[in-house]
């Protein structure tokens, strides 16, 4: 945008920085306009001195810098003063941050909870040495913005920049950005000194009944009540399902509950520190359509025993090595599984994956590929150690069953297959099987070592210790058991309570229990001295449904399901607090007119009124009562100056190199 | 680590390089001046891809959008520098100056990982900022605080490129003041969109906070440095403290008005990081 030759006159007006520069200016000499207007109207004499000398700084300062430029050409031009000027206002304004505002004008400071608020001129004298403050207070520091050296400059600057969005400018897109610019400028002007010379505002504080007195004259249309002020933590929260809407919230605490939506909640219970627990039962009814379930429990030669849930497709380390595996065919029937398996495949390209357990490292990749040629190739990886993987030979079809493959045979099935040879370890050769659809997993164990077809994909489990392998097959024609990938695999049909040795892991198996068809259902318990566990409630839910409670831990992302909402306790840190005051809107005659919640950032609007909430601390509120009909002007004003402002940046440049271009011409 | 901080670690380090690069580019030879800069765009390119999805990522994961923890906020600051100035590049098409803004990009997310009190993870906002003129109110700040970064900073470097000649002195002093030109509308947006939050939330355009009266402080002081750099190159040298003294109070404004003994006053501009430090 400057990147070509700058105009040499000393004189040069800004450009959006001047139309900018006017916003401000402009709102806070619409403030002098109407502290004047006040001033007339209440005709309070000693309050005519900031306005006055506002005004006369202010018109002294412009006519100054025109006088002294036509005089002392060299060194004073306007820009130098209009700089001078705001550089003094900014050191003024800096130093003046630097003292809690003191005065009629000052805010009320925010008292922390259940203490009162201390006065700013007690805050101001723990800060500062007495001289230094009292000094400060002679030079209206300490209500920087309303002492006069403030006022002046302020009023200087914007009417320096009121004339110099006046000025006539050149024409073409530049001029028209330029222009609305000034539009924008001149709009939040008028919206500015619209709002202050006609808007209506009450400060309002208390508990209960709030009798509304205005700033300005003429008898309050209205008076407020505050039905109810809270402040709710975000713990649970409450969103609407399948329909758009604000989230609702519950505070976390035991015995805390609230109607939302026509279903009353109650927190039922509450652990700030808990663990959860899957709690088994038997599906209720004959369909008994939930899967199988089963609990196992490994009982190490060393450490302490363990159990597991798992359910078909379930797929968990359980410690260390060891793994247990759920096949599960996913098939309606059997003849649909039937129908997967002699699905016609091609024969991908193959990856062995090897990868040590426990070890973060990235597990190394060997491609192989299995065609006819390249039987007999040989693989090897320091993983591996002293074995060596060889491909033996490759089947188009053959018949598996629980990871034995011969080719060629009429079976259930024909898949194509790979047969892979340890070499080294005078283990006996051994088929890994590609099922039809991909997508299942396969672990196979040979000797100590278990190798996996996963996602088309073999994987070798350098293991630390000797692992073992356990699949639980139930699938359709299968009977329930539990099938040991021990070298070679067994069969084992497990009863209640029996108890399986793994041999060389010294790793007892037992299955515990057996559901046919279970539901699982979360709980919390309380976490142990020391362990770091979750905050969790019990959620209770009664409304036009079956009454259902649900155990919500904090963090969940998923929610749980009560009737129309899905609930879900948010984390608890950091909570911040919602703050919400119920507020009736009443007539002279007592009669309400509209109520509903106010928050922050979030106003009740009722009519041309708004009621906005300027601080809460339970049981008291301080809410503002606002009727300001300059608003309209002054957002339009804002868009056109942001637009004017945005669009100069490109436009002024080209406006410029055309300008060059033609001066050259 | 989750896939959002390592597509960050992947973006600072995209930037970081782009912008060795780049300035790499602007002090080498005309024959390898060339591929520099194809090296420094790609980086640029790739870096603004990863910093973009691990906003994403870590607002799906949050459920919100992710501007509210001072981490968050130099992320999007980074996205928001490194947009703008290829936007910059694609309208003004000005020489190709791509390494201040990478770097000063990078040294956004740097300061994001490694600040401290951010709380990772934040996934509900404070109260007080849930507006929704708070991401526009922030976004517009951390372009135009961008650009005036580089201005500031380039000011300081003024003495020694001006060892270098006359020639080399002007044209960094035009390349700053462009720079400044650029961010402080920016700047004027930031502070007139607070202003209209101010009055949505509580019904007054201007607190009269330590933050806001700073932050108007920074204003003025740019103000008087493009009323005189505008006016002629001479001036705009002369100006050139006045940057310094900008970002200077552009930093005060952001971080150093907390240690104000009237900042407890302030409760909107102290509420995020009371929020944080619960």
């Amino acid at each position: 945008m400057t990147d070509s030759a700058p105009n040499p006159s000393r004189n040069a007006p800004i450009r959006y920085g001047e139309a900018a520069l006017a916003v401000a200016c402009g709102v806070l000499l619409a403030a002098v306009l109407q502290n004047a207007w006040g001033l007339l109207r209440h005709a309070k004499a000693a309050s005519w001195v900031p306005a006055l000398a506002a005004a006369a700084a202010a018109a002294l300062g412009l006519a100054l810098s025109v006088t002294l430029r036509r005089h002392l050409r060299r060194g004073l031009t306007d820009g130098r003063v209009v700089a001078c000027a705001a550089l003094a206002l900014a050191l003024w304004l800096a130093v003046g941050a630097c003292f809690v505002e003191e005065g009629a004008h000052a805010p009320p400071p925010e008292a922390p909870a259940g203490r009162e608020a201390p006065r700013p001129e007690e805050l101001n004298a723990d800060a500062w040495p007495a001289p230094v403050l009292r000094t400060a207070r002679i030079l209206g520091l300490t209500d920087a913005y309303h002492a006069w050296p403030a006022y002046a400059l302020f009023g200087f600057l914007g009417l320096t920049s009121l004339l110099a969005a006046l000025r006539p400018r050149t024409r073409g897109l530049a001029s028209l950005a330029r222009r609305a610019a000034h539009l924008g400028v001149l709009l939040v002007l008028a919206g500015a000194t619209l709002s202050q010379l006609a808007a209506r505002r009450a400060r309002v504080e208390g508990s209960r009944e709030m009798s509304v007195t205005w700033n300005s004259g003429g008898p309050p249309p209205f008076d407020l009540r505050l039905d109810r002020l809270a402040v709710e933590p975000k713990a649970v929260e409450f969103r609407p399902r399948g329909a758009r809407g604000e989230p609702q919230y519950l505070r976390a605490a035991p015995g805390a509950g609230r109607e939302i939506g026509g279903v009353r909640f109650e927190i039922a219970e509450y652990l700030p520190n808990a663990v959860a627990e899957e709690e088994i039962t038997e599906a209720p009814g004959a369909a008994r359509t939930a899967p199988p379930l089963f609990q196992m429990e490994f009982l190490p030669k060393e450490g302490e025993l363990f159990r597991r849930h798992y359910q078909p497709r379930d797929r968990r380390p359980v410690s260390g090595p060891y793994g247990v595996e759920i096949r599960h065919a996913r098939a309606a029937s059997r003849a649909e599984y039937e129908r997967l398996l002699s699905a016609p495949r091609p024969w991908p390209e193959e990856t062995l994956v090897v990868e040590k357990l426990g070890e973060s490292r990235k597990p190394e990749l060997i491609p192989l590929r299995p065609r006819k040629e390249k039987i007999g190739q040989e693989i090897s990886h320091e993983l591996l150690g002293a074995l060596r993987l060889h491909v033996a030979d490759w089947a188009p079809s053959g018949t598996a069953r629980l990871g034995h493959f011969e080719p060629e045979r009429a079976g259930r099935a024909s898949l194509p297959a790979l047969q892979i040879e340890l070499r080294g370890s005078g283990e006996a050769p051994f088929w890994v099987v590609s099922t039809p659809r991909g997508d299942r997993e396969r672990r196979h164990t040979v000797g100590t070592l278990p190798l996996e077809l996963r996602r088309h994909r073999f994987r070798y489990w350098a293991a630390p210790e000797p692992p073992v392998a356990v699949r639980i097959l139930e699938g359709p024609g299968e009977p329930r058991r539990l099938v040991l990938l021990t070298d070679p695999p067994k069969a084992h049909r497990f009863e209640e309570d029996d108890v399986v040795a793994l041999g060389h892991a010294g790793l007892r198996l037992r299955l515990v229990r057996a559901w046919r068809s279970a539901v699982k259902r979360l709980i919390a318990r309380p976490a142990g001295e020391g362990s770091r566990g979750r905050s969790a409630v019990l959620l209770r839910a009664r409304g036009p449904f079956p009454d259902r409670e649900a155990w919500l831990l904090a963090g969940d992302r998923e929610g749980r399901k009560f009737g129309p909402w899905t609930a879900r306790l948010l984390r608890q840190a950091p909570v911040p607090e919602r703050t919400v005051a119920e507020v009736s809107v009443l007539d002279r005659t007592g009669a309400v007119l509209a109520s509903g919640p106010v928050r922050y950032n979030r106003p009740l609007r009722t009519g041309a009124w708004r009621v906005y909430l300027r601080r809460a601390s339970p049981p008291a509120a301080v809410l503002s009562i606002v009727r300001d009909p300059g608003l309209f002007l002054v957002y339009p004003g804002l868009a056109l100056v942001a637009l004017g402002v945005l669009a100069l940046i490109p436009l002024s440049r080209r406006a410029r190199a055309e300008n060059a271009r033609e001066g050259e011409a | 680590m989750n896939a959002a901080q390592v597509l960050a670690v992947a973006a600072l380090a995209l930037y970081l390089s782009g912008a060795i690069s780049a300035l790499a580019a602007a002090a080498t030879r005309i024959k390898a001046r060339q591929a520099l800069r194809r090296l420094a765009l790609g980086a640029a390119a790739l870096g603004t891809a990863a910093n973009l999805a691990a906003l994403v990522l870590e607002g799906i994961d949050l459920g919100r959008f992710p501007a509210a923890t001072g981490r968050e906020v130099l992320a999007l600051g980074a996205l928001c520098v490194v947009l703008v100035e290829v936007a910059r590049f694609l309208v003004l098409r000005p020489r190709p100056t791509l390494g201040p803004s990478l770097l000063l990009a990078a040294l956004y997310l740097f300061g994001g990982a490694v600040a401290r009190g951010t709380p990772h993870g934040a996934r509900a906002v404070p109260e007080i900022l849930g507006s929704g003129w708070f991401v526009p109110h922030l976004a517009v700040y951390l372009v135009g605080f961008a650009y005036l970064a580089q201005a500031g900073l380039g000011a300081l470097l003024y003495p020694l490129v001006r060892r270098r000649g006359e020639e080399a002195a002007g044209r960094l002093a035009r390349e700053l003041r462009a720079r400044a030109c650029l961010g402080f509308p920016f700047l004027t947006l930031g502070l007139a969109i607070g202003a209209l939050w101010a009055q949505d939330a509580w019904a007054d355009y201007w607190g009269r906070g330590p933050g806001e009266t700073w932050a108007l402080v920074a204003w003025l002081v740019y103000a008087a440095y493009l009323r005189l750099a505008l006016s002629s190159e001479r001036e705009a040298r002369r100006a050139l403290p006045l940057l310094v003294a900008g970002f200077a109070a552009l930093l005060f404004a952001w971080q150093g008005v907390k240690l104000l003994p009237s900042a407890g006053t302030d409760a909107r501009h102290t509420h995020m990081r009371g929020a944080a430090r619960r």
